[in-house]
């Protein structure tokens, strides 16, 4: 019931979104409609640093308790975390494309992020050669700590490094939105966010109920 | 172009997400259905 309210919430603010970013936000001066890639650029890479927050949650959960729904907790957002730093990397290629010229640049911020997203990559690598449960959530949680020792520097590269990335326009000393610009990015930021918790929700019950099938499957064997 | 391409690209990669997702639940769904049914059978037997 709960998925079902968040699943409805979801759709009807992406498609709310989706009409602000394209029909009701301006076009901007200087890049025009490609900068309307902005509208999702943003919340998706946000929805990654998420990602990485979530999954140490998850692996101190683990090493506090040993719990395995901790190790389920963790590996959900670093799903995610590939999902969205993925997408949000293809985004930011296509708005650079028209704006820099180049399709990518290795600047500090774009690597770092790549870097994130390959760390998530590499986490499930890990986990699909460790078939013991207690083992795989013990050396997997200690590689994933390391998305979350990137997102600080990755953070923070914009203002420490000389980068091709802008500094962010809607934080304290940026140069800020028209209230319109302003609005949409709101809306997008919570359609992007319900997409979220819709969808590790979802892929959490989903991990719960395998977990308890495996067991099941366990059972019925050991009996047999 | 360049907005709806971002825009398109987005969508895929969350459908490829959710793709992935269902089919797992099935998988689940198809292996819970054949120990309900390994149960049966010894049971009958």
């Amino acid at each position: 019931m709960k998925l079902k309210v968040l699943a409805i919430l979801t759709l009807v603010s992406m498609l709310t979104a989706l009409y602000m970013i394209f029909l009701y936000a301006p076009r901007e001066a200087l890049q025009g409609d490609a900068q309307r890639i902005f509208y999702i650029h943003v919340p998706l890479a946000i929805s990654g640093y998420v990602s990485a927050f979530l999954l140490l949650i998850g692996v101190i959960g683990f090493f506090r308790t040993g719990d395995l729904k901790w190790d389920r907790f963790g590996e959900t957002a670093a799903a995610l975390g590939v999902t969205f730093i993925s997408a949000q990397l293809i985004t930011g290629s296509l708005w650079s494309r028209p704006i820099w010229g180049p399709w990518w640049v290795w600047d500090a911020r774009t690597t770092l992020q790549l870097v994130l997203d390959l760390i998530f990559i590499a986490y499930f690598m890990l986990r699909s050669y460790l078939p013991d449960p207690q083992k795989r959530a013990k050396l997997s949680a200690v590689f994933g700590l390391l998305g979350m020792i990137d997102v600080p520097i990755n953070y923070l590269s914009i203002y420490l490094v000389r980068t091709q990335h802008p500094q962010a326009v809607v934080s304290p000393g940026g140069g800020g939105v028209s209230p319109e610009m302003g609005l949409t990015l709101t809306v997008s930021f919570t359609a992007v966010g319900l997409l979220y918790a819709y969808l590790f929700n979802r892929r959490l019950a989903i991990a719960k109920v395998e977990e308890e099938v495996d067991y099941l499957e366990q059972v019925v064997l050991a009996h047999e | 172009m360049f907005a709806f391409a971002a825009y398109g690209a987005v969508f895929t990669v969350i459908f490829v997400f959710l793709w992935m997702m269902i089919s797992r639940q099935n998988r689940i769904e198809k292996k819970l259905e054949q120990i309900k049914n390994q149960l049966k059978d010894r049971n009958a037997g």
